[in-house]
């Protein structure tokens, strides 16, 4: 079977692994967490995204303690943990819980971050009984994959602090095999004397970490962070040559075209300017799709040694500039071939 | 570091994987070299001498046919003025034929061409008293 055929198959198989395990759905379209306070727990029990700043909203009961309505959040206070969320949480970074075996054991919390709201004026909470919290989460600060966190709502009713009411909350962020594989598209140029190629690609890139496409690159994650959200490596096809300023034709490799590997570099223009994210939504979707490539040309061209007849494999450097690609829409019908969705 | 990572990029650039292909940049004799073995350039107008004529080409060409002709003499294994052999012996990087080309009587200066594709190569020959 021809190296194109496969690649084809690869990238089916891919994206029919990537639906084949299917998850709660996030909350659709947007970084909005909503919480049931009464029942401590999030609506629908969806998934909260990771590497996001999310918005909390609480959709709150009427009259959720049977007294008063809520007209204070005292702290909210979200944690980091290996497990549910253990009863009884006040708000302090351990605790001991016992297990099925009546065995004690000290378990620790790592606190993300606290944060206070106090609103005198009740009309505040708005008709719908509904609370934003926004920017709980601080620029900079972000709920990783796949883990589980807790998040503890402290209010008292009255302003001496007697009567307190507390709920948790779970949150649970869960990648799927997607999250580490994403698709692009287009322009590459082999820059070599005799080669000078302009020519169309697409590709698959892995990355070391699940990447939410939501994440905005422009918030400050640290350096290294920055390098691993930003960092891949791919394998793809360049099915179209646009130009080839060669003495002997670049001809297809495969019967898809030619093939490109390399490291890619997401968001290579986007970077933390220190600016409200409201005035870099423009930047978030034209500059942070982008990405910069660099890597290696394999193509078929006939030899200048006219003693040799038909083509041979060569391979050159070459930078690309491609955009980013939805994998699941664009694969979505080779994904149905092979049984996934 | 930055020094290092800007000289590898540059290198990476500039040296490249594969040689530039251009034709003019093949000599003839990487692509066909004709010789006798052992290399002369003057045989016996007897009737009888031969010259043993070696055509080399690269290992990629494949085992092709070579096509040996003449001007004057006859090859033996043909008896005539033209003669093919397969390229079919190797030493990995080379490709080799053969042919073996019988005088005339009459002295006189041939022209041996070796010819495989697009490619021809020609050496001269000297028949002698």
């Amino acid at each position: 079977m021809r190296v194109g055929s496969l690649f084809i198959l690869l990238l089916g198989v891919i994206s029919a692994n990537a639906q084949d395990k299917p998850l709660p759905a996030r909350n659709p379209g947007s970084q909005y967490v909503e919480m049931d306070l009464l029942h401590g727990r999030i609506k629908d029990d969806a998934l909260v995204p990771y590497n996001v700043r999310p918005l909390f909203r609480a959709i709150l009961p009427e009259k959720l303690d049977g007294t008063l309505g809520l007209q204070s959040i005292d702290s909210l206070s979200l944690f980091y943990l290996e497990g549910p969320c253990p009863v009884g949480l006040n708000g302090s970074t351990s605790k001991t819980l016992e297990d099925s075996k009546g065995n004690s054991r000290l378990v620790s919390f790592t606190p993300v971050t606290t944060a206070n709201w106090y609103r005198p004026n009740k009309t505040l909470f708005g008709q719908n009984d509904e609370i934003m919290f926004p920017w709980f989460i601080k620029p900079g600060q972000y709920l990783q994959s796949n883990k589980l966190y807790c998040l503890l709502v402290r209010r008292f009713s009255d302003p001496k602090k007697e009567d307190m009411y507390q709920q948790t909350v779970a949150l649970r962020t869960a990648s799927k095999f997607g999250d580490y594989v994403k698709l692009d598209f287009g322009l590459g140029y082999a820059y070599r004397p005799n080669v000078s190629t302009l020519f169309a690609s697409i590709a698959i890139h892995g990355y070391t970490i699940a990447i939410n496409d939501d994440t905005d690159l422009a918030e400050t994650f640290g350096f290294w962070r920055q390098i691993r959200f930003r960092t891949s490596l791919y394998v793809g096809i360049a099915p179209v040559t646009l130009s080839a300023g060669t003495e002997q034709d670049i001809r297809p490799l495969t019967s898809v075209g030619n093939l490109v590997a390399g490291i890619g570099f997401r968001g290579p223009f986007y970077w933390p300017n220190g600016k409200p994210a409201s005035t870099r939504i423009r930047g978030k979707f034209v500059l942070q799709a982008m990405r910069l490539n660099a890597g290696l040309f394999f193509f078929s061209q006939a030899s200048a040694n006219q003693a040799i007849v038909g083509n041979r494999t060569k391979i050159t450097p070459y930078v690309g500039l491609t955009y980013d690609l939805s994998l699941t829409s664009l694969l979505g019908p080779i994904a149905k071939l092979f049984g996934g969705g | 570091m930055k020094k290092i990572i800007a000289c590898s990029l540059a290198l990476l650039w500039n040296a490249g994987c594969t040689e530039p292909e251009k034709v003019d940049n093949v000599a003839l004799a990487d692509k066909l070299l004709l010789t006798t073995k052992p290399i002369k350039s003057q045989i016996k107008a007897d009737g009888k001498d031969t010259a043993y004529l070696l055509a080399r080409l690269p290992h990629d060409a494949g085992v092709v046919d070579v096509t040996f002709t003449t001007t004057g003499g006859t090859f033996v294994f043909s008896g005539g003025s033209e003669i093919k052999d397969y390229a079919d012996s190797s030493d990995g990087t080379y490709r080799y034929a053969t042919a073996l080309l019988k005088a005339d009587t009459i002295p006189k200066q041939v022209y041996v061409t070796a010819e495989i594709a697009s490619v021809r190569n020609r050496i001269s020959l000297t028949f002698t008293k």
